[in-house]
């Protein structure tokens, strides 16, 4: 929870990837054969409420009808200038490392040492956008990616599994 | 760490010191994806980074391996400067500097090409064994049209 106000001019980089996102994840293992593949909805939002400072919710539908939705709200760490993640799920941070790029890292509350890097690219027009996950075990050696690829503009396929 | 308070007179090692942990051999494989997932291509690599000390540059070899015998050799030079690693050759335009203590930065373009531009990302295992890359390859819109996954180490195949 926080009660201090957010002025998301802070972050200019994440401020303009405020609103919906349509996208495809496709995840890759350390050979680059697919293992899996789904659409997505992002909604990235600046709540007035004083519940965050930030908030993004992910859902993602599969073609077999599969449907996962997950929650982050994350907060402001002025200190470290970037937005902190702290979940049932997971703890991490967003930064910005120059005026094209968000990254992120993260790691799962269940015990092991494996982390992710995130690196989130913005077109200068703010309409398409690029990210890709690292997944390292904890000896830091990669053994998956998932690559994600979204614009502003909903498709059919989105449509049709209600994204 | 970011290096923003450094100044050109420092070694390129000292200046940045994540970049050279990445000196000596590397051994790996790249694949090439489209924009979709799909696999273009995938090449064997073994690239040969060398720094000096007192130096203000390195010296990079990248030679690059198919099943089919074809093998291609590239050589350049990046030079330390206000806290990045400028490389001005015949074919490209780039930087790099380094964003965390695992992971650096390279944007560069194509001379003969300059409205795409590339960006690879270098993550570097604590231990310096390990090393994963990452190019995307973006139009002059942003919109990105090709990936290379690469993955490495410091032993052969």
């Amino acid at each position: 929870m926080t009660t201090k106000v957010f002025e998301k001019s802070v972050m200019p980089v994440l401020a303009r990837h405020e609103g919906d996102w349509y996208g495809v994840y496709v995840h890759v293992d350390a050979n680059g054969n697919e293992v899996d593949r789904h659409y997505s909805h992002l909604i990235s939002v600046y709540p007035q409420d004083g519940s965050c400072n930030y908030h993004q919710t992910n859902r993602y539908g599969w073609e077999n009808g599969q449907f996962e939705e997950h929650l982050f709200p994350g907060n402001y760490d002025a200190e470290n200038n970037r937005i902190i993640f702290d979940t049932e799920r997971i703890w991490g941070w967003a930064r910005e490392i120059d005026e094209r790029h968000v990254q992120l890292q993260f790691t799962y509350k269940d015990g092991n040492d494996k982390y992710v890097y995130e690196f989130v690219h913005l077109s200068d027009d703010g309409q398409n956008r690029t990210r890709m996950w690292h997944w390292y075990n904890e000896d830091g050696e990669v053994y998956k990616r998932t690559l994600i690829k979204e614009s502003r503009v909903k498709t059919d396929a989105h449509a049709k599994l209600n994204l | 760490m970011l290096m923003q308070n450094s100044t050109s007179d420092m070694t390129l090692i000292e200046a940045m010191p994540l970049l050279a942990r990445n000196g000596g051999d590397w051994y790996g494989t790249y694949i090439h994806l489209d924009d979709a997932g799909q696999v273009l291509d995938r090449h064997k690599s073994h690239l040969i980074p060398r720094f000096e000390a007192d130096s203000d540059r390195y010296t990079q070899t990248n030679i690059y391996t198919w099943n089919d015998g074809r093998q291609v050799e590239y050589e350049f030079t990046g030079v330390y400067r206000n806290g990045k690693v400028v490389y001005d050759t015949e074919r490209i335009y780039g930087e790099a500097w380094e964003t965390d203590d695992k992971t650096i930065i390279l944007k560069f373009s194509y001379k003969d090409d300059p409205e795409k531009y590339i960006y690879e990302y270098i993550h570097l295992s604590d231990d310096g064994q390990h090393r994963t890359r990452v190019w995307h390859w973006f139009n002059g819109q942003g919109e990105v049209y090709k990936h290379t996954l690469i993955k490495e180490s410091r032993t052969p195949d």
